[in-house]
């Protein structure tokens, strides 16, 4: 358990970071449970809580009612918060942008330094606050990467110009290349978009399309209908498809996932908003909820991101991981992360060993669940999902096998029915880049990884409609799931460019397959240890946690967690 | 796939179509014709798939099974916006093309499309619902409170199944059979479906790209 130095002070207000809606929900139900006596004082504030609330709790930020809030990066940016003095960032950061945003909202003097506490809920989580360090004090920072011409902006772009008197499309098209992003889109780029709002495309297809019309010279919507419900869908920011959270004849208390919302049943107990809730009914897009009695509750999930260790956090990350070998080996310690993790540096070294940022570790045992390989990259979800995945299906397609993959951001753990081959055959199936793109196809449901891609793309083109509360029922019958219509698009257009968008962006966003290839090529180069060990290294336990958490439901995952623990720790 | 529902023997088709053998009647729900025609007036993009092949689809099955009663189990179209000239016109020349008897019960998309019919259709047998024997015909299923003790066949529901094997999840048109209702899967594929989580009893098949597979 985590004990956390949290009295607050008076005329003081405390910013508590969370990485996730959820998280942010649950710290401050147990913040509350601790300490009753601080409801006035204490309040929470994420992106899918209703808008009128959220202004409230930022209103009670400024005028310093507030000591303690718990947040998610829905208050990284904005306005400065004067009264905010102590920013504590629950988890790591995972970038070294988003540790120093969060710690830039307390208050500071030009000139003076600002803090920020970290508060790890793992054992590498302390080693990535001494990595967030370094690399702050090196003045390295991620770079943001522009996105290369995405269609589905340029689609909307042209939409959104063709209110009113509309566009000249010369013009347009100059102001266009005028945006960073988009200052290689080429005449024929701008044409095909041209003509997908004007006429739909291949007129054999569309030939009833009505969106926008030439009309001297200008685009411009087709009717004054056309573009009230554009303007209902204009926006590039999409969440799930999201249902409004009401209490029953009364005040809402902001939005949910729909498919969160699918599963759960009349009676089922949420938290939500900060408050202990009872599901009542789901209805034209409202989910109805009443004050609950009963305390034991559901943590209400988001499927939002998860975000991914960045670049340069990797670098630093791994470096660290050597400086915690050098000590366990007597150096003196380098930061006191590292000194901190000294103990169970010695049991990792005991057991199996610790990587210098020159090698790649690999742990392989045996227990009763099948042969298990635990692989180090510190190198981020993406990757170490994509490389998880691609060694599994080399592996099973060199000798039969079933394999199951789970991975963190720091590696991954595959668990195989069969013995999974040599060290050298596991290296190979590491770092052989050779039909890369084939197998990377072969060992991911690509067309279901780029049908996910394409509903944000459809959303932002306006190929289907957000849902519109208000408009719901006599809309029903222009609904068109996102899936559906990538599953007639790929029949009846399977070289539509936004299709070509939605596996771009599977390739280069999703999978990170340009860093994914470098990680192979550093492994490539590294010396590769690859380690049989007896028993469960600290290494190895979040990687372990993390298979079984999917499993098992929560009481019976935290007991397990509990004597594993004990037995890799003690 | 032959199956038996008190105890006449259907067949369901791979079409998305339920045949009655016995009395050579072949049954079409959720046809949605001009549903992409009904988007793109209104600024949606949906790529029109012929309602020719749909047609000739509905040839070649009545052909092969020699199909002398052919009923359109409601939602013949998507709207009557998307009812264009080319698809009266494509429909009117089936229909004359077509030497059986072909009934329709109207479904809740047709109801505009019932006060104007278009006169080329008029061969087509418009009803509320058909019964033959112990069996209804009807698009909307009946709601729990039904007197009725026959069986019934509707469809408006769409209904599709997730397969879930590992990483291979796969969604398909489902026919979902109880005691007293035989759900239709859409025979527009074009038309979306809606998951249904089918009771211990229900008899369910899905329907693959060559045949049909019970659950």
């Amino acid at each position: 358990m985590l004990h956390l130095e949290l009295e607050p002070k008076p005329d003081k207000t405390t910013l508590l970071f969370t990485n996730t809606r959820s998280h942010a929900e649950r710290w401050y139900q147990a913040i509350l449970g601790a300490k009753p006596d601080w409801a006035k004082t204490t309040a929470l504030h994420h992106g899918s809580l209703d808008q009128e609330e959220r202004h409230r709790v930022e209103g009670d930020i400024k005028s310093g009612i507030l000591r303690l809030v718990v947040s998610t990066s829905s208050l990284d940016l904005g306005v400065d918060f004067p009264p905010v003095q102590d920013v504590i960032q629950i988890g790591s950061a995972k970038s070294v942008a988003r540790a120093i945003q969060r710690a830039g909202r307390a208050y500071h003097r030009p000139g003076e330094d600002t803090r920020v506490r970290l508060c790890p809920t793992n054992v590498m989580e302390i080693l990535e606050a001494s990595a967030v360090r370094e690399a702050i004090q090196d003045g390295v920072i991620e770079e943001r990467a522009p996105r290369h011409k995405p269609l589905d902006v340029l689609v909307q772009f042209m939409l959104n110009s063709a209110f009113d008197e509309g566009f000249d499309p010369v013009e347009l098209l100059a102001q266009v290349r005028s945006a960073y992003s988009f200052r290689t889109v080429t005449d024929d780029e701008f044409i095909w978009a041209l003509q997908f709002i004007r006429s739909g495309g291949s007129l054999a297809a569309y030939s009833e399309f009505r969106k926008v019309e030439l009309d001297g010279g200008r685009y411009r919507f087709a009717s004054p209908s056309l573009a009230r419900e554009h303007r209902m869908n204009i926006g590039t920011i999409s969440s799930d498809s999201s249902v409004v959270v009401q209490m029953r004849g009364g005040k809402r208390l902001g939005m949910i996932d729909e498919a969160f919302v699918a599963k759960l049943r009349p009676g089922h107990v949420i938290q939500f908003a900060g408050r202990t809730v009872e599901f009542v009914q789901a209805r034209d897009m409202v989910a109805y909820v009443k004050p609950a009695r009963q305390r034991h509750s559901l943590a209400t999930v988001w499927t939002g991101t998860v975000f991914p260790l960045s670049v340069p956090l990797s670098r630093y990350l791994r470096e660290n991981v050597e400086y915690l070998l050098q000590a366990a080996q007597g150096a003196a310690p380098r930061s006191s992360e590292v000194a901190s993790l000294l103990p169970i540096a010695k049991i990792q070294l005991a057991r199996s060993g610790i990587p210098t940022a020159r090698q790649t570790l690999v742990e392989a045992c045996r227990t009763g669940e099948g042969h298990h390989l635990f692989v180090y990259t510190w190198e981020g979800l993406s990757v170490n999902e994509g490389l998880g995945h691609l060694a599994a299906y080399r592996l099973a397609r060199l000798s039969p096998n079933t394999i199951a993959v789970s991975a963190t951001n720091h590696g991954f753990e595959l668990l195989a029915s069969e013995p999974p081959g040599s060290p050298e055959v596991v290296r190979e199936a590491l770092t052989a880049v050779d039909d890369l793109d084939a197998d990377i196809q072969g060992s991911f449901n690509y067309p279901e990884l780029a049908k996910r891609a394409f509903r944000d793309i459809a959303r932002v083109a306006g190929l289907i409609r957000q849902g519109l509360p208000s408009a719901h029922k006599s809309a029903r019958h222009l609904h068109m799931s996102s899936s559906l219509l990538f599953d007639v698009f790929r029949e009846y257009e399977p070289h539509h460019p936004l299709l070509m968008q939605a596996y771009c962006e599977v390739r280069e966003l999703q999978l990170e397959l340009d860093r994914l290839r470098a990680v192979m090529q550093r492994i490539a180069d590294h010396e590769f240890l690859y380690v049989p060990i007896t028993r469960l290294t600290p290494f190895a336990f979040p990687l372990y946690t993390e298979r079984i958490r999917s499993r098992l439901s929560t009481e019976k995952f935290e007991r397990r967690i509990a004597r594993l623990q004990r037995e890799v720790f003690d | 796939m032959r199956i038996l529902v008190r105890g006449e023997s259907f067949e369901l088709l791979c079409e998305r179509c339920l045949f009655w053998p016995s009395q050579s009647l072949l049954v079409v729900a959720d046809s949605h014709f001009g549903k992409a025609e009904t988007f793109q007036q209104r600024g949606l993009w949906l790529p029109s798939a012929p309602i020719q092949q749909d047609l000739s689809v509905l040839s070649s099955l009545t052909k092969r099974l020699s199909v002398r009663n052919l009923l359109f189990l409601g939602d013949l179209v998507h709207s009557l916006a998307g009812v264009t000239e080319d698809i009266v016109r494509a429909f009117a020349t089936w229909v004359t093309g077509y030497p059986g008897r072909i009934e329709m019960v109207i479904g809740n998309h047709d109801a505009g499309l019932a006060k104007r019919w278009p006169t080329a259709w008029n061969s087509v047998k418009l009803s509320e619902c058909v019964r033959i024997g112990d069996f209804l015909f009807q698009h909307q299923p009946p709601g729990e409170l039904t007197q009725d003790r026959g069986f019934h066949w509707a469809g408006h529901v769409h209904p599709v199944i997730t397969l879930d094997r590992g990483p291979d999840r796969i969604r398909l048109p489902a026919f979902i059979i109880s005691d007293s209702l035989g759900l239709l899967p859409a025979f527009s594929r074009l038309a979306g479906g809606f998951e249904v989580s089918p009771s211990a009893h229900d008899r369910v098949f899905v329907v693959g790209k060559q045949d049909v597979y019970a659950v």
